[in-house]
């Protein structure tokens, strides 16, 4: 991955993570702040309700004991505590009286618990009310929850009973007020909370018993778990609905009868989807400015890496170059800076390099004169000692034995004449290394090429007198043909034979490799014999250096020569008394 | 055969007619002696009937505008012959009839010097006019001094059906309305609203006491009440349940015969119709006791049959089936899923409403669950039964019988013809209560309240058939 690539990698990874972070963070203060909040809001919510019911229980308590005391009671308590009283008479009185004192249920219960009179079940004269003369004192002195009968199904309603005593007689009156939306409707709401009614009158959940201050509630059905755990632990619960516009989170509160049965459960509902679109709101701002941020540390990142990277990657280019050989290469090197300094140094560095280059050019060009020189001289030197012996002896022969002078004459011309032609063949090698031409590249079949140039060799391998040298051809039928020049490259195969069979003076074995792999012609000479130093190995193809008594050194230079030319490699492996192998690697 | 009173007379009716005249006598009593009817003033009525129709043979909708169109409409137009106040048949329009031995033909001598409300002479041909629009079957023929009525069947106590205020004759006039012959003439009619009637000078037995009376209909029930003890109203028609109101405030009250049933009747048709048991188990449920003494204030009689006791004379051998016990027994044997039921009452009858809601109380008790709703007339998927509250044609047993029935909405064995003997009209009723598909609860009379300015110079002010008796009345002066 580039260095841009990266800075922008980062930079965009550390401005998400730090937004992340933040809208995290501010999130999750937001829904501890409202979930305080909430709380807050419901526990007030929940005391104005106990405060509207225990001030609409006083007022009912004094509505009912108003009229208890009305006249209009009072002369039917008397009627009815009368001889032969009849209470039908007062069938209707409860309709009426409830009407003028405010009052949606009014029962006028007779001493024994019989109905009177009924408001809002006039039909129910005579059924028995048990529960009435029961009641304790304590429970006469306030109001409760009670369940209605009425002709439209059981209600609930907020009760008060009073007892007017005439004499040895009671008369009951049970006055209430219904639960209804109502009573929820003074109940100031803050926004955000609802308070609900669960009236249960009924053996199983009805949607239609939960209502608002508005009538019933849309989807009561999902609140039916937490009625039904309230109802059945009597106990506050809690839980979270979730609605299709939110969650909502719901304080359930159970209101008990007389008997403590759950009569009622008050839902104190607080909506989630503020702190929903808070939330929503803070990740919102919170991707948008995540995304500006990265966009903006994009375009920040991007032009400082641009600063930053461009001198890198010249450098790097700049390097690249160098490696191919152009080490003249240069880079524009910024005004200051650590990549300033970085490409001055550079420069520096392939300006030194090209200076100790040429030194070294000078230096290997003088060494290589040196070299050639010696050997020159070396070459030279060889014929020129016999020559001047035997022109020497051919002095003293016509000096101390003129007799001798024809016959040494002959011998000496013979062998001035041999050196001469050594003379000439050395100079010979000499013009052929200088003249080593381009290759001439045609397809040639590679495994053809070896065992031609083997056959050559066969006799010379199996030359009487001389120990036997076995040649081995493993050739690779995938080998193939290679581009190459058939003659030089047969040359550089010829060379790499000669110097194997040469190397094994006492007889061995010589093997011929060719391969193909990796889009590369491999082809291997080995040979048994004494191996290579690794000094050895390493001057091998130095021209003019050899290892053997008898020769010029420009073998193995002309075998790397040719397989330069053809765009190849050659290496040598060798180990010391047990061989030493070739490889030429040539493009396939 | 020859009649000139009716032949037709019930002991029991005659108890109770007996009963009326003494206690009209009481309160005529109380009139100080030396004051005299006089003449003047306008009655105002307060009724709950709609008098949409003025004509006597149109339709009522329900009981309350039925019963008021009986009270009223006869102060208009008279029929034939009327029941009298001991339960017999009296002339009115006919001075006599007779028929022959096989009843076939009728011949009714009208009575002469009667006019219409136009000044012109009620004659034959008017008559035959009208009573050929009542049967299709009759053949009516004009004779020199009267009507002669004919028919392929016999027509057995053709005076009685001729009785019913229904059977009034009406006289087309170039007006909207027809002309009648009775006390009073229409004097102005707002449909629905008020209905204003005038003295008839022209009246054969002398004009009526009062100039006019003046009808309201758009009064509720209770305002009625408040508007009799304000003296805004002479004379309301007292729903029963208010009875004790009015007369708890010292003003009078006089009533009818029970000649209103309230019953409940199963569509068998419904799950819960159609289920015996539960019919049963309901039949018994109710407290007819308690809806008598206490809801209806002591007015109406528990009802054990169709017919009122003073009207068939058998009601006794139908006591009412109270037994609450049985009712549970009965309710505990049915599935739990067959004991609901749907009771319809009469929609804008309170009275009707206010005992549905008793019998579903007492119901409940028995361990039914019983809904009750305003409904019209049993229909397919209606309410499994209906609170059926309707008024009696006071003529005779089989006759009442045979009107009432269809009202029932009740279908089985054919009824009793007129003139059936009475243990046949009694078999038929005692097979239509076994069943207890028609469950009667009680038997209403008709009330009125009356201010202290009313009284009446002869006669009830209240004739047995429920018509009202107006043109004896006369208001007394106001005291100051």
């Amino acid at each position: 991955m580039r260095l841009r690539t990266r800075l922008l990698v980062f930079v965009s990874a550390a401005i998400g993570l730090t937004v992340a972070l933040t809208t995290w963070t501010v999130s999750r203060h937001a829904r501890n702040a409202f979930r305080a909040l909430d709380e807050q809001r419901t526990r007030a919510l929940v005391a104005d309700f106990r405060r509207e019911f225990g001030r609409e229980g006083d007022d009912l308590f004094q509505r009912v004991g108003r009229l208890a005391e009305s006249e209009a009671v009072r002369t039917i308590a008397i009627d009815l505590a009368g001889p032969n009283p009849d209470p039908a008479r007062y069938v209707s009185e409860a309709s009426s009286l409830a009407a003028s004192h405010g009052l949606d249920f009014l029962e006028i219960v007779g001493g024994d618990g019989a109905i009177v009179s009924s408001a809002q079940w006039p039909a129910r004269f005579g059924y028995t009310h048990a529960w009435v003369p029961l009641l304790t004192d304590a429970e006469k002195d306030r109001a409760f929850l009670q369940v209605e009968e009425t002709p439209a199904g059981p209600a609930l309603a907020l009760v008060a009973v009073r007892t007017v005593v005439t004499g040895d007689r009671r008369l009951h009156l049970a006055g209430g007020r219904r639960l209804d939306q109502h009573f929820l409707a003074p109940l100031s709401l803050p926004a955000g909370l609802r308070a609900l009614l669960y009236r249960n009158l009924e053996p199983g959940f009805s949607t239609e018993q939960l209502i608002d201050g508005a009538g019933k509630v849309a989807e009561a059905g999902r609140l039916e778990p937490l009625v039904a755990r309230v109802g059945l632990l009597a106990r506050e619960q809690n839980e979270t609905v979730q609605w299709p516009d939110g969650p909502e989170t719901f304080h359930a509160i159970p209101l008990t009868g007389r008997d403590r049965t759950v009569l009622a459960v008050l839902l104190v509902g607080s909506s989630g989807r503020e702190l929903a679109a808070l939330v929503a709101g803070i990740y919102r701002a919170g991707f948008l400015f995540g995304a500006l941020g990265i966009a903006l540390g994009i375009a920040i990142s991007y032009a400082v890496a641009a600063r930053v990277t461009r001198p890198v990657e010249d450098l790097a280019s700049a390097a690249r170059e160098v490696a191919a050989g152009d080490w003249e290469a240069r880079v524009e090197a910024p005004a200051r800076g650590e990549v300033g300094a970085l490409a001055e140094a550079f420069n520096t560095m392939t300006a030194q390099l090209v200076d100790q280059r040429e030194r070294l050019v000078q230096a290997e060009r003088v060494a290589a004169w040196r070299e050639i020189a010696r050997r020159l001289a070396h070459e030279l030197k060889n014929p020129l000692f016999p020559m001047k012996i035997t022109v020497e002896n051919l002095q003293r022969a016509k000096a101390q034995a003129p007799e001798q002078f024809d016959e040494v004459f002959e011998e000496s011309t013979r062998t001035i004449v041999a050196e001469l032609n050594n003379l000439n063949a050395i100079i010979a090698r000499f013009g052929d290394f200088a003249r080593m031409p381009a290759p001439r590249l045609e397809d040639v079949p590679l495994n053809a090429l070896v065992t031609e140039t083997l056959k050559l060799f066969e006799p010379q391998m199996a030359a009487p007198g001389r120990p036997p040298v076995t040649a081995t051809r493993e050739l690779d039928d995938h080998a193939g043909t290679v581009r190459a020049d058939p003659e030089q490259l047969g040359r550089a195969l010829r060379n790499l034979l000669a110097n194997a069979i040469d190397a094994m003076p006492h007889g061995g074995r010589v093997v011929v490799r060719t391969s193909r792999a990796d889009g590369k012609v491999l082809l291997q000479v080995s040979d048994t014999g004494q191996g290579l130093t690794p000094e050895e190995a390493t001057r091998l193809f130095t021209p003019y250096y050899t290892t053997k008594q008898q020769g010029t050194g420009l073998g193995l230079a002309i075998v790397q020569s040719v397989v330069s030319d053809h765009r190849g490699k050659i290496s040598v492996t060798s180990d010391k008394g047990r061989g030493t192998t070739f490889t030429i690697e040539l493009p396939s | 055969m020859r009649h000139s009173r009716s032949a037709f007379r019930a002991p029991a009716r005659r108890a109770w007619w007996l009963l009326a005249a003494v206690c009209v006598l009481l309160a005529g009593a109380a009139v100080p002696a030396a004051e005299r009817p006089r003449y003047g003033g306008t009655l105002r009525l307060e009724l709950p009937s709609s008098f949409r129709e003025i004509h006597p043979s149109a339709t009522a909708p329900d009981a309350p505008d039925a019963a008021g169109r009986a009270a009223v409409l006869p102060l208009v137009f008279e029929t034939l012959v009327r029941v009298d106040g001991a339960g017999g048949l009296e002339p009115l329009l006919a001075e006599s009839w007779q028929s022959d031995a096989q009843e076939k033909q009728w011949q009714f001598r009208l009575r002469r010097g009667v006019t219409l409300h136009d000044g012109s002479l009620l004659t034959a041909s008017h008559v035959a006019a009208a009573l050929r629009q009542m049967d299709a079957g009759w053949t009516v023929q004009e004779t020199a001094d009267g009507v002669r009525i004919e028919s392929q069947q016999p027509l057995p106590g053709l005076p009685w059906d001729l009785a019913d205020e229904r059977r009034a004759i009406a006289v087309p006039a170039a007006s909207a309305l027809p002309l009648g012959t009775g006390p009073f003439r229409v004097d102005r009619w707002d449909a629905g609203r008020q209905l204003v009637l005038a003295a008839y000078d022209g009246y054969r037995a002398g004009r009526p006491f009062v100039d006019a009376v003046q009808i309201d209909t758009t009064r509720a029930s209770r305002d009625e009440v408040m508007d009799l003890e304000v003296g805004r109203a002479d004379m309301i028609s007292v729903a029963v349940p208010n009875a004790r109101r009015v007369s708890d405030r010292g003003l009078r009250i006089v009533a009818t015969p029970p000649r209103e049933l309230l019953a409940l009747v199963f569509d068998p048709r419904r799950p819960g119709g159609g289920n015996e048991a539960l019919r049963r188990a309901l039949a018994r449920a109710v407290d007819r006791t308690a809806i008598c003494s206490v809801l209806l204030q002591r007015r109406a009689e528990p009802a054990g049959a169709l017919l009122p006791r003073w009207l068939s004379g058998y009601g006794g051998l139908f006591s009412p089936r109270d037994d609450r016990a049985a009712a549970r027994a009965i309710v505990a044997s049915l599935p739990p899923g067959a004991r609901a039921l749907s009771i319809g009452f009469p929609a804008a009858d309170a009275l009707a409403q206010a005992v549905a809601d008793r019998v579903a109380v007492d119901g409940r008790d028995a361990g039914l669950s019983i809904t009750v709703a305003a409904a019209r007339t049993p229909t397919l998927g209606g309410p499994d039964a209906h609170l059926v509250h309707t008024l009696l044609a006071v003529t005779t047993p089989e006759r009442a019988l045979a009107l009432l029935v269809p009202t029932l909405g009740v279908s089985g064995d054919a009824t009793p013809a007129a003139g059936a003997p009475l243990d046949a009209v009694y078999r038929f009723e005692q097979s239509l209560l076994d069943r207890d598909v028609v469950v009667p609860i009680v038997h209403l009379p008709q009330l009125y309240g009356l201010s202290a300015r009313v009284d009446t110079a002869n006669g009830p002010l209240v004739r047995p058939s429920g018509a009202l008796n107006l043109a004896d009345a006369w208001l007394r002066t106001e005291k100051r």
